[in-house]
C-alpha cells in the first residue's frame, strides 16, 4: 500500500458523487422545492406570483443541495483517508467517538467533543490520539479549543496527579486576588528558573517530594526540548494514576496528517521516561469508546 | 494635586518596582543555588562511581592499574575544587577519563558480560545523563539570573544590593 494523498482520496469522493444518480436528484428536488418555496412566498405577500421569486427560490434549493453535496464529500474524503492513512501504520482510525474525561483538564470545560480517534503502538506504547474540543461558554459567548490529545496508560500507577499546564500570567494574577486556582493541585516550584517561565507544575498536597523525585534534572530537559520544538503549542501534561494525557492547542486537518507523526516523535522521549519509570509493561491500546468514564 | 504629591507618588511607585525586582532578583538567585545544588548531587554520585568501577574491573584487567591510578587522582582533584568555575576543568577531565575506562572495559569479554559490570555501566551512563542535565538547566538559570542583573534598569541597583554574576558551568 502507497501513503495517500487527501487530495486524491477527495477528487475520488467529488467524481463519485457527481457520477451518481442521487446525488443530481437531490439537487433537482432542492430545486424543485425552493421554486415551491419561492411560489408560496410571493403567493402570500400580493396577489400576483413573481416569477424571479420562484427562479430565486429555485437557486437557493439547488444550491443547497450542491452545498450539501459538498460537505458530505469532505465528510467522507476525510474519513476515508485518515482510515487509509491510519493503516499505512498499522493503527485503527474511527471518525467519531466519545472523549476520554480521566484527567482534570480533559473533564474541565461545559462540554467536550471529540473526533478523529487513532489508536495502535507507537513504536512498542499502546496509544489512543485524537481531537479533543474543549467548549466553554454558551451562545455567542461559546469558546471553542481544540486540542490533540495523546493518551496512554501506565503499567502501573506513576502518581495520583501531576498536572504540567501552560504558565498563563493572568490565571495567576486572578488567583492572586480572589484565591481562585485554575488547577487542582499545590503549585510545586523545581530548579530551573526556564521551566518556571513555560509551565505551571502542581501535584496533590503531601506529595511534592514523590513529584521532585520524578521530575529529575532530565526529566526537566526533555520538557523544555519539547517546549522549544513547539514554543506556541499551549502544552500540557497529565498523569493521574497510570492515566497519562499530553495535550497540545492544534487543530488537525486530513491535508497536514504529518503533524500526528511529528507531534509522537516530540512527545516520545517524556513518553518513554514515563513508562520506564512506571515499569516496561505498557497496557495495551484502549479502543475507542472503552474505559472511558463518562 | 501638588508637585510635592506627585514627586512621593513617583517615589513611592519607584520603591515598590524596586522591592518587586528585588524579590524577583532574590528567587533567581535562589534558583542558581538550587540548580547548582542539583550539579553538585549528581558530580557527587559520578564520583562515588568511581572506586566501584576500578574495584570490578580491576579483577579482570589488573594490568589497567595506571588507568585507574589516573582515574583516582582526576577524582580526588575534581573534588577539590569548588564552584562552578573552579570545577569546569577537572570534572571535565575526570568525565573523559571515566568514559575511556568504560571503553578500555567493554574491550574485556568476560568483563563485558558481568552483570555487576552491566548493571555499573548502565548507571554511568544514567549518571552522565543526569549530570549533562542537571548542567543544562544550571547554565539556563545562570544565563537568566546574570542578563537580568545586567540589563537596565536593574544594573543600576544589582551590584549595590549584592547581587553578583554567577559562574557558568562549563564541565562536562
Amino acid at each position: 500500500m502507497s501513503e495517500p494523498e487527501y487530495r486524491e482520496v477527495e477528487a475520488e469522493e467529488r467524481r463519485h458523487l457527481l457520477r451518481s444518480f442521487g446525488y443530481w436528484d437531490i439537487v433537482v428536488l432542492g430545486a424543485l422545492m425552493g421554486a415551491g418555496l419561492g411560489f408560496l412566498y410571493g403567493h402570500g405577500h400580493g396577489s400576483r406570483v413573481e416569477a424571479w421569486r420562484v427562479f430565486a427560490g429555485m437557486a437557493i434549493g439547488a444550491l443547497c443541495a450542491l452545498v450539501a453535496g459538498w460537505v458530505k464529500v469532505q465528510g467522507r474524503a476525510r474519513e476515508r483517508f485518515f482510515t487509509r492513512w491510519a493503516a499505512e501504520r498499522q493503527w485503527h482510525y474511527e471518525a467519531a467517538g466519545r472523549p476520554f474525561e480521566d484527567t482534570p483538564f480533559l473533564q474541565s470545560g461545559d462540554k467536550r467533543r471529540a473526533s478523529d480517534f487513532f489508536s495502535g503502538f507507537w513504536p512498542e506504547l499502546g496509544f489512543v490520539l485524537y481531537q479533543h474540543k474543549r467548549i466553554v461558554g454558551s451562545g455567542r459567548d461559546e469558546q471553542v479549543t481544540n486540542y490533540l490529545v495523546l493518551h496512554f496508560s501506565l503499567g502501573r500507577p506513576l502518581i495520583d496527579l501531576l498536572q504540567i499546564s501552560p504558565r498563563s500570567r493572568a490565571a495567576e494574577l486572578e488567583a492572586k486576588l480572589f484565591g481562585r486556582l485554575s488547577g487542582l493541585g499545590e503549585r510545586i516550584e523545581l530548579e530551573s528558573a526556564e521551566l518556571d517561565q513555560h509551565f505551571r507544575i502542581s501535584g496533590l498536597r503531601g506529595q511534592e517530594d514523590e513529584l521532585r523525585r520524578l521530575l529529575t534534572p532530565s526529566a526537566i530537559v526533555r520538557l523544555l526540548d519539547f517546549q522549544r520544538a513547539l514554543p506556541d503549542g499551549n502544552a500540557r501534561f497529565e498523569i493521574v494514576g497510570t492515566n497519562v494525557a499530553f495535550l497540545v492547542e492544534k487543530t488537525l486537518s486530513p491535508k497536514r496528517p504529518q503533524l500526528i507523526v511529528e507531534l509522537l516523535e516530540l512527545w516520545r522521549p517524556i513518553a518513554v521516561w514515563l513508562t520506564e519509570e512506571a515499569g516496561p509493561e505498557a497496557q495495551p491500546p484502549a479502543t475507542v469508546g472503552e474505559s472511558r468514564p463518562s | 494635586m501638588t508637585p510635592v504629591d506627585v514627586v512621593l507618588a513617583l517615589l513611592v511607585l519607584v520603591g515598590l518596582l524596586v522591592a518587586l525586582s528585588f524579590n524577583r532578583l532574590v528567587r533567581l538567585r535562589n534558583k542558581v543555588n538550587e540548580a547548582w545544588q542539583d550539579v553538585d548531587v549528581q558530580l557527587q554520585r559520578r564520583h562515588d562511581l568511581i572506586p566501584r568501577l576500578v574495584e570490578v574491573v580491576e579483577g579482570y584487567a589488573a594490568h589497567e592499574k595506571e588507568l585507574f591510578d589516573e582515574l583516582t587522582r582526576l577524582r580526588s582533584e575534581a573534588e577539590q575544587a569548588s564552584g562552578a568555575a573552579a570545577q569546569s576543568a577537572p570534572e571535565s577531565e575526570l568525565a573523559t577519563a571515566l568514559a575511556g575506562a568504560v571503553a578500555v572495559a567493554e574491550g574485556y569479554p568476560s568483563l563485558r558480560a558481568a552483570e555487576n559490570f552491566l548493571s555499573l555501566q548502565k548507571e554511568i551512563a544514567t549518571t552522565e545523563d543526569e549530570v549533562a542535565a542537571a548542567r543544562t538547566i544550571y547554565n539556563g538559570n545562570v544565563r537568566i539570573y546574570n542578563t537580568r542583573i545586567q540589563t537596565f534598569p536593574v544594573s543600576f541597583y544589582a551590584d549595590l544590593f549584592g547581587f553578583e554574576p554567577a559562574e557558568f558551568f562549563q564541565g562536562a
